[in-house]
């Protein structure tokens, strides 16, 4: 059984028939070809396929592309504002943040999100807002620092 | 690979109710247990019902009972949301689910539903001796939440009923409570035990009653009577607490082979995690004489 939809990525609609079985992590990479979105554990545990859906961070792996019909979605890709990368982006290459970069994408749509409802918020905020999202690199120090870099940057 | 079964979105609670007469349909909300499950094979449904389009079941309300809380309210909004704030121990529990990103897709009746032994919004739930309200074409059926949770993956729903709403009834003014889980790691994991108490009137003679529920050892969530008619309107003492805790430790009989956590820790855990709880609400207390 397919079903017609349609979701709007990064600003722009994409349509498409898909299975019940697809999710919505692999509509974003096999469909619309946005593959900045990783596929880590697939099972909802590691944080990687993050994206923001209706403004709130939620993991692609377990949503099916069905229920996201009408949806606006917002990966890595979009965050950039025109020619600039956003602030997180700036701060996690500065601080090396990203080593083998797998968890990157998921971090920063987790930063992202946790900015946009709180511009000021604290280190135990930080670590709650990150708190489900695994790092096999960089013992996660860097990751909040470039959080708190970046929010010194916007303010 | 989840499987490619019928997917249908009603768009009212009627229309759900009859889908869910159907052999073989599974409610879908959050989908954080549904998807997973699914996925390892451990469910296999003939159609998913998707019920987030049913306004019937959200929101956040008082009623002359309580709060009401719609089945699916997201774990985060019912956490942050200003009517369920008296509720200690369920904003903690509830606030203790997954991480963030489950808490924004993940509802209280899912939680409920899934009829997990460790679920986290179950204990604090329970203390306050929260309804089930239950929704099927004749009509809706009120229950109480403890009654509604049958065993290990088991709840009182029968072919075409839906959990529509929890109802927490008024809490007591000076009544207190506090959850405590003990996890393997500190993000993203199960509980291996936890502890909810209650307390109202805390040690005064006659009146204290202290209530306390727990998870993770029982085959459901429960409330520990046993301990609790201990302790009803006695003077609380160390003695008289460690009697109490003897006495519900009867009913607690942890599964063996768990991955989390054997037996024997779980009941050392009962016993610390009660403790630190009840101190807590004495501390918290300070005003009383
Ligand atoms: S890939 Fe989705 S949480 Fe790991
Ligand atoms: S940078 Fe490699 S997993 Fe985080």
């Amino acid at each position: 059984m397919k079903h017609s939809i349609k979701i709007r990525i990064n600003g722009q609609w994409y349509l498409g028939d898909v299975e019940t079985g697809m999710t919505l992590l692999q509509f974003i990479r096999d469909e619309a070809g946005l593959t900045g979105t990783k596929a880590g554990c697939e099972n909802g545990e590691c944080g990687a396929c993050t994206v923001l859906m209706d403004g709130k961070p939620v993991r692609s792996c377990i949503i099916l592309a069905v229920e996201a019909d009408g949806s606006e979605i917002l990966t890595v890709e979009g965050l950039r504002e025109g020619d600039k990368l956003h602030p997180l982006q700036q701060s996690f290459i500065e601080t090396g943040a990203a080593q083998c970069g797998f968890c990157t994408p998921g971090m920063l749509i987790a930063g992202k999100a946790l900015l946009d409802k709180n511009s000021n918020p604290s280190k135990e905020e930080i670590m709650e807002a990150l708190g489900g999202h695994l790092c096999r690199c960089t013992g996660y120090k860097s990751i909040s620092k470039s959080v708190e870099i970046a929010i010194d940057k916007i303010k | 690979m989840i499987p490619n079964v019928e997917y249908l979105k009603p768009k009212n609670l009627q229309e759900a109710l009859e889908l869910m007469e159907r052999e073989g349909s599974v409610a879908l909300a959050g989908g954080t247990d549904v998807i997973v499950n699914m996925r390892d094979e451990r469910l296999l449904p003939k159609a998913l019902i998707d019920i987030k389009g049913l306004e019937e079941l959200k929101g956040i309300k008082e009623v002359p009972e309580g709060v009401w809380i719609g089945a699916l309210e997201l774990v985060q909004d019912a956490v942050e949301n200003p009517l369920t704030k008296q509720y200690t121990a369920f904003i903690e529990g509830a606030g203790s689910i997954g991480c963030l990103e489950i808490r924004y897709r993940a509802t209280i009746g899912g939680n409920i539903c899934n009829g997990s032994p460790s679920a986290d919004s179950l204990p604090g739930l329970l203390l306050y001796d929260a309804k089930a309200v239950i929704a099927s074409k004749e009509g809706e059926r009120t229950v109480s939440l403890e009654s509604f949770l049958l065993g290990p993956g088991k709840v009182d729903l029968k072919k075409g009923e839906l959990l529509k709403a929890v109802i927490l009834p008024k809490a007591k003014e000076g009544s207190a409570s506090k959850y405590y889980r003990r996890t393997r790691v500190k993000g993203m994991d199960l509980s291996s035990v936890s502890v909810a108490v209650y307390a109202e009137n805390l040690g005064i003679e006659g009146k204290s009653d202290i209530r306390i529920a727990l998870g993770a050892v029982m085959p459901t969530v429960a409330r520990a009577r046993k301990g609790e008619a201990v302790l009803y309107g006695q003077k609380l003492t160390d003695e008289l607490l460690d009697e109490a805790i003897d006495a519900l430790m009867e009913d607690v009989n942890p599964r063996k082979g768990s991955l989390r956590a054997t037996p024997e820790y779980k009941k050392k855990m009962v016993r610390v995690l009660i403790k630190k709880a009840i101190s807590e609400i004495k501390g918290g207390v300070s005003c009383e004489a």
